[in-house]
């Protein structure tokens, strides 16, 4: 299509906006970018934990989830799951621990990387930009 | 009981356009009713040049009132789009989208309606950068409608939202609306002070302060509506209006398509008349206060 048709097609588009319907576009910034990309973000968020602004820690109620890892432990089931856990990651070595955090960390990581792997490889390439502006400042 | 209510008009003189928008924060008591009536009193007394933008909703009540509601009921080209990221491409590539949006009246003004998109429109207005985001309509009113009209009247929502300051933002002078009681005194107290924020958030670059005073739907059969209107044009000699009293031609014509200007005078009870005439003379009023 031309720009003129381009045009009268954003023209008929206008009126189809819907507030229900309508997302904000994604903010921009003063000079009109695209908001920060995740892993820039991640290496961000990185600096902040290192420096204490941001807490490294997450936490969140849930009893269901308690109960279950509680019932993990007791029934023996939770190295097992660690372990999946740790292999479904193609990790190499042991876990570090056979620990409900353990679990829950690793649990996490593929429960992220079956919904969106592109999440898991911004936040490696976002460590690895942290990573190396530190080795930059020796 | 309402007794009386009181039209807002925002007014802003340029070198090259005069601009008013009628702003309240109710419905029902005859916004739109005055946009169209001082309009066409604009053109037909003053032979100006009249552009009416109807920005309030959706259901296009200013078209309805000239008969046009058919004719906008899927617009061509929206208003709507002038809020949008897109509008410079369209502009550039569209030169006549600004003719596309307007419609002519059988009484003299032009109209662009409302669209749907408004609500879009409003959504979307909020990551543009503050610095922008409500002066997008004044932008659009000195480049595209300036060169073309003498006066431009802007029919705003009665909810506060991103179309509405852009609308303040374009024409800076604001009539508040009022009704007899101590909840509109106090409606009134408000708006003057969110409007003094405008202008101190700016730095006075905005300066939208209220204005012209338009009491409508008046029955002065009644004590309590004459002291209110006594009472309106005591507290604000520079700025109450002639008062308009209620009347039922007004929404019989609308009915029609039609306002009181278009009636013979055998069709209109005194009400009608009286009404007629005092939309006359506030748009006389108001026009005198736009070439100061």
């Amino acid at each position: 299509m031309n720009d003129q048709e381009d045009a009268e097609e954003l023209l008929k588009q206008s009126k189809n906006q819907r507030r229900h319907t309508t997302d904000a576009p994604a903010k921009k910034d003063r000079d009109g970018s695209e908001s920060v990309e995740l892993a820039d973000a991640v290496a961000e968020v990185l600096g902040e934990i290192d420096q204490g602004d941001t807490p490294s820690n997450l936490t969140l109620r849930d009893g269901d989830l308690a109960a279950l890892f509680a019932g993990l432990e007791r029934s023996g089931d939770l190295d097992r799951i660690v372990q999946e856990a740790h292999d479904a990651l193609d990790r190499d070595g042991a876990p570090d621990s056979l620990t409900r955090a353990t679990a829950l960390r690793l649990l996490v990581r593929v429960g992220l990387a079956e919904i969106d792997p592109s999440v898991i490889d911004a936040a490696i390439e976002g460590k690895q930009r942290y990573l190396t502006d530190q080795a930059s400042n020796f | 009981m309402y007794l009386g209510y009181v039209y807002c008009i925002c007014i802003q003189m340029t070198d090259t356009v005069m601009r008013a928008a009628t702003y309240v924060g109710k419905g029902g008591v005859g916004k739109t009713t005055s946009t169209a009536h001082i309009g066409v009193a604009a053109v037909q007394d003053h032979g100006l040049d009249v552009l009416l933008i109807d920005l309030a909703g959706t259901q296009n009540d200013l078209a309805a009132s000239f008969g046009l509601l058919e004719d906008v009921d899927d617009p061509d080209a929206p208003i709507s789009a002038i809020f949008g990221e897109n509008w410079e491409f369209i502009r550039e590539n569209i030169p006549d989208v600004v003719d596309r949006m307007t419609f002519s009246t059988d009484e003299g003004v032009d109209l662009i309606p409302s669209d749907v998109g408004l609500s879009g429109a409003d959504n979307t207005l909020a990551s543009v950068p503050l610095e922008r985001r409500y002066r997008i309509l004044d932008e659009f009113i000195s480049n595209e409608i300036a060169p073309r009209y003498d006066l431009v009247l802007m029919d705003l929502p009665g909810n506060e939202n991103n179309i509405v300051l852009n609308g303040l933002f374009a024409t800076e002078n604001t009539i508040v609306p009022l009704k007899p009681g101590e909840f509109e005194r106090n409606q009134l107290q408000n708006l003057e002070r969110d409007l003094e924020a405008i202008t101190e958030d700016t730095n006075g670059d905005v300066s939208p302060r209220v204005s012209m005073l338009i009491p409508t739907m008046v029955d002065l059969r009644t004590n309590q509506a004459e002291e209110f209107v006594q009472e309106l044009q005591a507290d604000y000699p520079d700025r109450a209006c002639e008062s308009i009293p209620v009347s039922q031609n007004v929404s019989d014509l609308q009915g029609e398509g039609r306002t009181l200007f278009a009636a013979a005078d055998d069709e209109l009870y005194s009400t009608g008349e009286r009404a007629r005439e005092a939309y006359r003379q506030a748009t006389e009023k108001l026009l005198q206060k736009l070439r100061q």
